[in-house]
C-alpha cells in the first residue's frame, strides 16, 4: 500500500520531520522523525511492511509495534485527506 | 553495530494554517 500525496499538497522537510502543506485550505501539519522516515519510505511505493522494516533499521523499535504504527499513521493521513492509499 | 535511534511514536498533528498566520495580512 502506497501513499500517493494529493496534488494539491506539498512537502517541506524540516530540522525535525517533514510539513505537509494543503494548498486547498492552508493547514499544515507536521510529521515528527519517525512518522517522517514511514512517509518517505510510502511516498516512495514501500508497502506498510516495508516502511515498517525501515524504522526498525533507523530506531529501536520492534517489527509489530512499527507496522502497527506506519498503519495508524496512514489512517490518520487517509482521513486528513492529504494522501490516498 | 548500528546505533538505533530513540523511538517516538509517528505523529502527524496540524500545526496551524496560514489563514490564522496570515491574519495583518487579511
Amino acid at each position: 500500500m502506497a501513499l500517493t500525496l494529493h496534488p494539491d499538497v506539498s512537502t517541506a522537510d524540516t530540522e525535525y520531520g517533514i510539513v505537509l502543506l494543503d494548498g486547498r485550505d492552508g493547514r499544515y501539519y507536521q510529521l515528527n522523525g519517525t512518522a517522517a522516515t514511514a512517509f518517505r519510505a510510502l511516498a516512495d511505493g514501500s508497502t506498510v511492511e516495508q516502511a515498517a522494516e525501515r524504522l526498525t533499521a533507523a530506531f529501536a523499535v520492534g517489527l509489530d509495534q512499527a507496522r502497527q504504527d506506519v498503519e495508524r499513521l496512514v489512517a490518520k493521513l487517509v482521513a486528513l485527506k492529504v494522501v490516498t492509499a | 553495530t548500528l546505533e538505533l535511534q530513540a523511538y517516538e511514536t509517528p505523529e502527524v498533528f496540524e500545526a496551524g494554517s496560514f489563514a490564522e498566520d496570515t491574519g495583518g495580512l487579511h
